[in-house]
């Protein structure tokens, strides 16, 4: 019998049996069932061990802290030459989308920040971070402050920063208007804005395009109405409706303060809206603490505070004086290659020296104990943190259509549309999403 | 033995022999050459067929992209996304609003934009040249452009609206949840009128000559040579100009996140941005369903177009 040769013909036949087997054989590797990727998080402690050595991807949104990290970068390689830090970012929004597939594999953010609320959970269920339970690094934190880092008995990250969210005001605009930036009621909160507007002021400038930034003023929207301080969660659960009376008298305060936002909010975007207040047209923006350094870097050179609009019936002793949220939660990524490396980036971060650098280059509060703040906005506004503040409830939210729909249902009733309308089409959506 | 005038029997095995070889040659090539498409198919299996195979897979599962397990869902995903999500089928309506706009609307200007252009004058090069150019921009920058020109406070196009005393007419653009869809089509055929009036300045310009001179002797008028000459002779590059513009519509999304933002409110929501949100919301086995739906929907209506233009050239 012939041996075959490179010479010898073979039949068309033959070859298209050859690829038809291997389609149908990479078919069926298709078809392989999906999630075959199995879940496992390293146990505490034994992940650190080794040699902290090798090169450090630190994966973040903060792109207005570029300058501030890429310093601290510096000033951790010469200090650990056997090191280095390659940092990468993205905007805030992509990162909340798109985060979770890029990272799984390792490739992408050794050290990674999390979002409190839908994104922590979603990275601790796909195990994306390394329990940083028992590190020594864990007890430089405030303790209450570092729950949102907490995966069960899993000290899955730490959040590392600690924002006021709530409007930040031009206290030169609120003087001349004699307008009042902390009221009492809702009642008051109308006639502050009230007098802002009577005296040529846009009352309070608001991204009502940006649904991220236009959604944290429902965290003060809603403090008085909500029966309880998971009504979101119930919400998403569907114990509880935004057709209900609790949530049709939110709408309705929100009915109330559209007149009192820039005309045509609805397609103002973050940096609009920002631009109206470092033009001093506005008397509040309607962002939160994190916002500052920028209105700075923009020229904005008036003194700052913060305007939490209340919405009680009428005054209460007891009652809240702002909203807070420990988020930039940051972990080790549990797929890592140079976890010690990694832990080492974190543990750096938390040093006093170089988390006041941070902290008073970004004018952001730290849930890190005992640091020295001498930004003089951070300094001015810090006695804040000692009242009596709400939790950032928005971030209980775990779906993102729903929390879409329950955001464009404030900014519609604020624009005039009827309440009742507004709510019934958000409780739609929610009722399909929860139907999925 | 053999008769007077049959051929000898050698000469018959060899007669054979020849067909056989010649049958052989006719139907056999040379294995190597089998070798030459590998790379491409394996390309194609790896990158096209295995994936769209998955998506049907897990089209048919709740698979929220990181778990273990998965449960087995049938239709239901599909059934859902057409009948009980009305956010999906509010992606639908929005893109096909902005199909429908961008392709009539592009097409035309840009047809129109080529008769003017289609002669090789210097000033003509230079207006072809300027046109052409956003296309050359890239999709988010020319999203975050158009946000800042539709900005109600500081943009471009409240001040234009003002300046020609039609001030009542600017309002939140991007925020008005009925208009805004038409908002971004006027961006979508800036961006691209210029790249397909290119495609129809080449297809007029293969039109014969002695057509228009046979049609000027006959006395005919603009419009009669346009309906009559022009149109039944670049019905190819409209066809692609209509095909091309279409897919170029269902894929905007690059356009639209860079301009509303991520993910788009409802009024900007169209069915690519609905997949991402869902795979962003961690529904990985509902955004394969929306994603093998939106395949079929561009399928549905590129069908149509094609039908739709072989009608009007049947007709001319």
């Amino acid at each position: 019998m012939n041996s075959p040769k490179f010479s010898d013909p073979i039949s068309r036949r033959n070859v298209m049996a050859l690829f038809g087997a291997g389609a149908v054989t990479t078919l069926l590797a298709g078809c392989a069932g999906p999630g075959s990727t199995s879940v496992s998080t390293p146990a505490a402690g034994s992940a650190f061990t080794g040699p902290a050595t090798g090169t450090v991807s630190f994966y973040h949104w903060r792109g207005e802290d570029k300058a501030t990290f890429a310093t601290l970068i510096d000033r951790f390689q010469k200090q650990n030459p056997k090191i280095t830090v390659n940092m990468t970012i993205t905007t805030s929004n992509d990162y909340l989308a798109n985060a979770l597939p890029k990272v799984r594999g390792g490739g992408l953010g050794d050290v990674l920040p999390a979002f409190r609320g839908a994104q922590f959970v979603q990275f601790s269920q796909a195990g994306v971070f390394t329990d940083l339970a028992g590190q020594p690094v864990v007890k430089d934190y405030t303790p209450g402050l570092i729950s949102a880092g907490l995966s069960g008995s899993k000290q899955d990250g730490l959040p590392y920063q600690l924002l006021l969210i709530e409007p930040i005001i031009n206290e030169d605009v609120f003087n001349k208007a004699g307008a009042d930036p902390n009221p009492a009621s809702w009642d008051q909160t109308l006639n502050s804005c009230d007098k802002l507007k009577s005296a040529g002021y846009v009352p309070i400038a608001f991204p009502g395009a940006d649904s991220g930034n236009s959604s944290q003023l429902l965290n003060s929207m809603v403090l008085a109405d909500q029966p309880s301080e998971d009504a979101f969660t119930q919400i998403e659960a569907g114990k509880l409706k935004v057709t209900d009376d609790w949530f049709l008298a939110v709408l309705k305060k929100y009915q109330q303060l559209g007149p009192y936002f820039q005309p045509n909010f609805l397609g103002s975007s973050q940096a609009s809206a920002r631009q109206i207040f470092v033009d001093q047209k506005a008397g509040a923006l309607s962002t939160g603490s994190y916002d500052i350094a920028t209105v700075r870097q923009l020229g904005g050179q008036f003194p700052i505070g913060m305007f939490f609009p209340n919405t009680l019936a009428s005054p209460k002793s007891g009652w809240y004086k702002g909203v807070y949220n420990a988020t930039f939660i940051l972990g080790v990524n549990s797929k890592s290659k140079v976890k010690p490396a990694a832990l080492k980036w974190i543990e750096f971060l938390s040093q006093k020296d170089q988390a006041e650098y941070y902290a008073n280059q970004t004018v952001q509060w730290l849930t890190l104990e005992g640091l020295n703040y001498t930004n003089p906005d951070l300094k001015k506004l810090a006695p804040i943190l000692n009242e009596k503040l709400s939790l950032d409830e928005k971030f209980l939210f775990l779906n993102q259509d729903i929390a879409n729909a329950v955001y464009a249902a404030c900014n519609s009733a604020a624009s005039g549309v009827s309440v009742n309308q507004a709510a019934e089409t958000a409780q739609k959506i929610i009722d399909q999403a929860r139907s999925q | 033995m053999t008769s007077a005038g049959e051929p000898d029997v050698g000469v018959r095995v060899m007669a054979s022999v020849q067909r056989r070889r010649r049958g052989r040659g006719a139907t056999r090539t040379h294995w190597a050459l089998y070798l030459f498409p590998v790379p491409a198919l394996a390309l194609v299996v790896a990158f096209l067929l295995l994936p769209l195979v998955q998506s049907f897979q897990y089209a048919a599962t709740d698979w929220n992209g990181y778990s273990a397990t998965y449960k087995s869902m049938g239709l239901d995903n599909f059934i859902h996304a057409i009948f009980n999500d009305s956010l999906f089928q509010n992606s639908v309506v929005n893109t096909l609003k902005f199909t429908l706009v961008v392709v009539i609307v592009q097409t035309m200007l840009s047809l129109l934009l080529a008769v003017l252009l289609v002669k090789n004058s210097r000033l003509n090069i230079v207006l072809r040249s300027l046109f052409f150019f956003p296309t050359i921009l890239s999709s988010v920058a020319v999203g975050f452009i158009w946000a800042f020109i539709y900005d109600p406070t500081f943009g471009l196009m409240r001040g234009l609206f003002q300046m020609v005393g039609l001030g009542a007419l600017s309002g939140s653009y991007l925020g008005d949840q009925q208009a805004a869809i038409y908002w971004v089509a006027m961006v979508q055929i800036w961006f691209h009128a210029g790249q397909l009036m290119v495609v129809f300045i080449a297809g007029l310009q293969l039109v014969p000559q002695e057509l228009y001179e046979a049609a000027d002797i006959d006395g005919a008028g603009k419009w009669a040579r346009f309906r009559s000459i022009t149109w039944p002779m670049i019905a190819p590059a409209t066809t692609i100009v209509v095909a091309y513009t279409t897919i170029q519509c269902f894929k905007a999304f690059d356009l639209i996140l860079g301009i509303a933002g991520n993910p788009p409110g409802t009024a900007l929501d169209i069915l690519s941005t609905r997949i991402y949100t869902s795979f962003a919301n961690s529904q990985y086995g509902y955004a394969s369903a929306e994603s093998i739906i939106f395949m079929a929907v561009i399928g549905i209506v590129v069908l149509l177009q094609r039908w739709a233009l072989r009608l009007t050239q049947a007709r001319e």
